[in-house]
């Protein structure tokens, strides 16, 4: 593969203009994630900024902190207003991606990247032996590794959690006209314990994840410009990295194009828009 | 010592008029009382006055004021009757006893001024009601009429805290506003009958349908069966202080009531004896009707949404608005188009599995799903920063060593 092809994507343009602004010094980049990928994630995550800023208030309403926040916004129905606006982020994101799992050809194959295999308990395994020094080297994961992939499935679950149980709260009177009222009560007892649940694990665990780990301080902004770097593409993706670089490998060898970069895709169609994207969450 | 003394040129004018008295009452004192002009000779003076203790008492009754009053048509010793039979010059005259005629209308001795500690002056009828200038309680220019009666007290209880939060109350608003059926002091401090206050008789009178729902009510029951401890209007709804339910400043504004429901139905002492539960307040803040109605929501349901505010009943009677029966119909009033299915579930939720083993279970499931999420993935992140620490350190001794 000669250097001239170093960018794997849509951004054959992109990269040229990164190439242009530091040719000499410019690592090569891989492009991780499409723009309708990206879409994705930050709808996501100012609808749940949203939903975390105006909802935990409620639940932790006895609080002082509470007290000062609805003075400051106006007061619950205010609040709840900005509540319902952030779900209907998360709603339209949330039917927009299952849209994208079945129509779009990246979607699709995220979505099978994304799915649980019994490499991922191996990798655990692995990594945890890694963790104690009992191997040298960390498992080697494919596009997404077991930690993505729990990222994506929490975000999954919770979205069905809250968008489930807070259509019933939204929709209250309805939902009481065709559910028992003890279901009003689960619906709220969900609703407020996912939520922790999912704030929890979005501050401590993805956050670790892509910010305050040390492999990325301050911050992994794939999530913004979808790029990946060749050295944490190979420490983090070093499976995807390898099938990678034999399928390019292979692509070079008949045909000089600067080729697909398409690793898992069965499609036939060799100019592919970019590089395999995925489903929802989190970007490594 | 009591000094009587009359001016000058009065004492003329007196003297003069006694004789006159003197010649004339002699032939017909035992059979016609003396006219008004009589006494009016003199005491239309002006400056007829007398001293006593030190100060200037006048004397002087206007002929005017006399001839407006309701006691017009009377002769003055009608009232002053110890002067009939010597009208002359007379000493200070024994006090009126209005009694001789109101019999009815005679204080009860247990009423507030009447029962008032030896050692203080109890105020009497002239008091409030005017002595020579008197007018029907009717009258809108009598002292204690409805117009004027708070001032009339005021002349007496001015620096009483309780009249300046009546000022401001929901009464005393509407009646400075000219409304008179208003209530003023006398319509619950009822001065002439023994007092009733406790027992919201009072209110009642001018609040005729909350007091029949009332006293049909859980709270009234008890309370007019003589149980001090259940609640009359004032517990809810202040006295002096009372005001509309929606002026925030009541205790029972939709953002006070919760609280001032809670007192009593929080109070473990109070509620053992009717055998009431205490945690209605602490499970209602739970509920979103309590959280928002914490913070501010005007419309979020508060106790008396549900349960009726003067009509209260336990939820075991077939009345009651909280009954199983009836409870599609008080949900509906928020929450339209609810049906019987709002019964299928409790109000006050308490996560016990006697009360609903489903969400029982669902609760516990997330508090166990939460605590063994966190503890994994805390448990990955803190190998994570192990593992770096340690291959940190392992790559400095290797290269020191």
């Amino acid at each position: 593969m000669s250097d001239e092809a170093k960018i794997t994507d849509i951004g054959a343009r992109q990269a040229e203009a990164v190439e242009r602004a530091e040719p000499a010094v410019k690592e090569r980049e891989f492009v991780r994630f499409s723009l309708i990928f990206r879409l994705q994630h930050i709808g996501m995550f100012l609808g749940c900024i949203t939903l975390i800023i105006t909802g935990m208030p409620l639940k932790f309403a006895d609080t002082s902190w509470a007290t000062a926040y609805f003075n400051l916004i106006g007061g619950v129905e205010v609040s709840g207003l900005i509540h319902r606006v952030g779900a209907v982020m998360l709603i339209v994101v949330g039917v927009f991606h299952i849209f994208y799992t079945i129509f779009f050809r990246e979607g699709r194959y995220n979505f099978m990247e994304l799915l649980p295999r019994v490499k991922d308990v191996t990798d655990v395994v692995h990594n945890v032996l890694y963790f104690f020094g009992f191997v040298k080297d960390p498992p080697k994961f494919r596009r997404f590794s077991y930690i993505e992939k729990f990222d994506y499935w929490a975000v999954y679950w919770g979205m069905v959690v809250m968008i489930g149980s807070g259509l019933i709260l939204w929709f209250s009177s309805k939902a009481m006209s065709l559910l028992p009222k003890v279901w009003m009560d689960v619906a709220h007892e969900a609703h407020s314990d996912e939520a922790l649940l999912a704030t929890l694990a979005i501050v401590v665990w993805h956050f670790y994840n892509v910010h305050f780990s040390p492999d990325h301080w301050p911050a992994n902004m794939t999530w913004w410009h979808g790029r990946i770097s060749e050295s944490k593409m190979k420490h983090h993706h070093a499976a995807e990295y390898e099938e990678l670089m034999a399928e390019m490998e292979k692509a070079s060898e008949p045909e000089p194009e600067p080729a697909p970069v398409e690793v898992e895709s069965s499609e036939p169609k060799p100019v592919l828009p970019e590089e395999p994207e995925t489903g929802e969450e989190e970007a490594q | 010592m009591r000094q009587f003394t009359i001016t000058r040129i009065n004492r003329i004018t007196c003297l003069w008029i006694a004789l006159c008295f003197a010649v004339l009452g002699r032939h017909n004192a035992a059979q016609a009382l003396p006219n008004n002009s009589n006494c009016l000779m003199c005491h239309s003076a002006g400056s007829l006055a007398k001293t006593a203790d030190g100060k200037r008492v006048p004397l002087y009754v206007d002929p005017s004021y006399l001839h407006q009053s309701v006691h017009g048509k009377l002769r003055c010793v009608e009232c002053h009757v110890d002067l009939s039979d010597r009208p002359q010059m007379h000493g200070t005259p024994a006090p009126v006893q209005c009694a001789r005629c109101h019999q009815q209308e005679v204080p009860h001795p247990d009423a507030v001024h009447a029962s008032i500690k030896a050692g203080s002056t109890p105020p009497v009828c002239r008091d409030c009601h005017g002595s020579h200038d008197i007018k029907a309680v009717k009258d809108p220019d009598s002292r204690v009429s409805r117009r004027n009666s708070i001032g009339t007290c005021a002349r007496c209880h001015a620096d009483v805290k309780s009249l300046e939060a009546y000022r401001f109350s929901v009464h005393g608003t509407v009646a400075r506003e000219g409304a008179l059926p208003a209530a003023v002091c006398a319509d619950c401090h009822k001065v002439h009958q023994p007092p009733r206050l406790g027992s919201s008789v009072d209110c009642m009178q001018c609040h005729i349908r909350q007091g029949s729902e009332y006293r049909a009510s859980a709270h009234g029951m008890a309370r007019l069966s003589g149980n001090l401890n259940a609640p009359d209007c004032v517990e809810c709804h202040g006295g002096h202080e009372a005001a509309k339910v929606s002026d925030p400043d009541s205790p029972v504004s939709a953002a006070n009531e919760p609280r001032k429901c809670g007192r009593c139905h929080d109070n473990k002492k109070l509620m053992a004896g009717a055998g009431l539960p205490t945690d209605r307040l602490e499970t209602y803040r739970h509920s979103y009707h309590g959280k928002a109605n914490l913070h501010g929501s005007e419309d979020a349901a508060t106790c008396a949404d549900c349960h009726g505010a003067h009509r209260v009943l336990p939820s075991g009677d077939p009345a009651s608005a909280t009954n199983e029966a009836n409870l599609d119909k008080t949900c509906a009033k928020c929450h339209p188009g609810v049906n019987m299915n709002v019964a299928k579930g409790a109000m006050h939720v308490r996560i016990t599995k006697e009360q609903s083993a489903l969400l029982f279970y669902v609760a516990n499931g997330f508090k166990w799903l939460t605590i063994g999420t966190m503890v994994m993935l805390c448990g990955h992140i803190g190998l994570d920063i192990f593992s770096r620490v340690r291959r940190r350190l392992f790559d400095s001794l290797r290269r020191g060593g």
